[in-house]
């Protein structure tokens, strides 16, 4: 009987000694940190429009061109989202009076898998609507070589 | 004639072995939404290619007519086009603002990229040979 109790014991230690170390808390997740998981898939959505040229022989150009303008300004969205833009900028004040003022925006980059998903054609405007999923591991199974 | 065999021999063998791959590439710039140039691309390829092939799509296109596979594909440049979006788009763009005036150009490059086409009842299949 004696010797029941003692494992009783033994077995109660053992169990609240397991049991303390496993009731350390894991740190809170910093939510920032879950947009730089490997898996983490996100979806960028942009809508690229063109507009139909005048001087063409056939209607059916224009929509042609203007379908290609669409994509053209879908893609340069989505490398403004994937790269980022470069601003250059200048701005004269003379007398206290805006004299000058230019602003470059560029962008430089290598878009891959972009689909388009919806087209449209209304009042000589094209608009498309262009997605990339991208995510840390497909980055670096398009980009990096 | 010696010289006449050989090129004869070189002829047979690029036909036998290169006529089904073709190189593709496009490159189009537009200024404010407008297409300003347009350069399409689709050529034999001279030199045999063992690679890898990645299908990019299968579209609605036959050729009853039976023309030559580049003469055909050079006519419907803009049917197949859209499937070679997906590959490899190197993107230049610049949008300059002047007080009241602006100026936006994109240019898009498509890298030229080998290909072949497989005709199947009333469908083509694209695939990209890297």
């Amino acid at each position: 009987m004696n010797r029941w109790f003692v494992t009783l014991l033994a077995s109660l230690g053992l169990v609240i000694l397991i049991s303390g170390c496993s009731s350390k808390n894991e740190p809170p997740k910093n939510p920032k940190d879950a947009a730089y998981e490997f898996n983490n898939e996100k979806s960028i959505v942009v809508y690229g429009e063109g507009i139909a040229p005048l001087n063409t022989v056939s209607p059916a150009q224009a929509i042609a061109l203007a379908k290609r303008a669409a994509i053209t300004d879908g893609y340069r969205q989505l490398g403004e989202k994937l790269y980022g833009v470069k601003i250059n900028s200048s701005e004269t004040v003379r007398d206290a009076m805006l004299r000058d003022s230019r602003v470059t925006a560029q962008v430089n980059a290598l878009i891959k898998d972009a689909a388009i998903t919806d087209a449209t054609f209304k009042d000589g405007l094209y608009s498309v609507r262009m997605e990339v999923s991208m995510s840390a591991r497909r980055w670096q199974e398009l980009f990096a070589y | 004639m010696a010289r006449t065999f050989c090129l004869l021999i070189l002829g047979v063998t690029q036909a036998l072995f290169c006529s089904d791959i073709f190189w593709f590439s496009y490159k189009i710039v537009t200024v404010n939404s407008l297409v300003i140039y347009e350069q399409k691309n689709i050529a034999s390829a001279m030199i045999p290619y063992e690679g890898k092939a990645q299908t990019l799509c299968t579209i609605e296109l036959s050729n009853p007519k039976n023309l030559p596979k580049e003469q055909f594909l050079q006519k419907h440049f803009d049917t197949i086009l859209p499937c070679f979006y997906q590959l490899s788009a190197h993107l230049l763009s610049w949008d300059d603002q002047y007080l009241k005036h602006g100026k936006d150009q994109v240019e898009i490059v498509i890298e030229p990229v080998r290909f072949t086409v497989d005709f199947k009842d009333e469908f083509a299949t694209i695939n990209a040979i890297r």
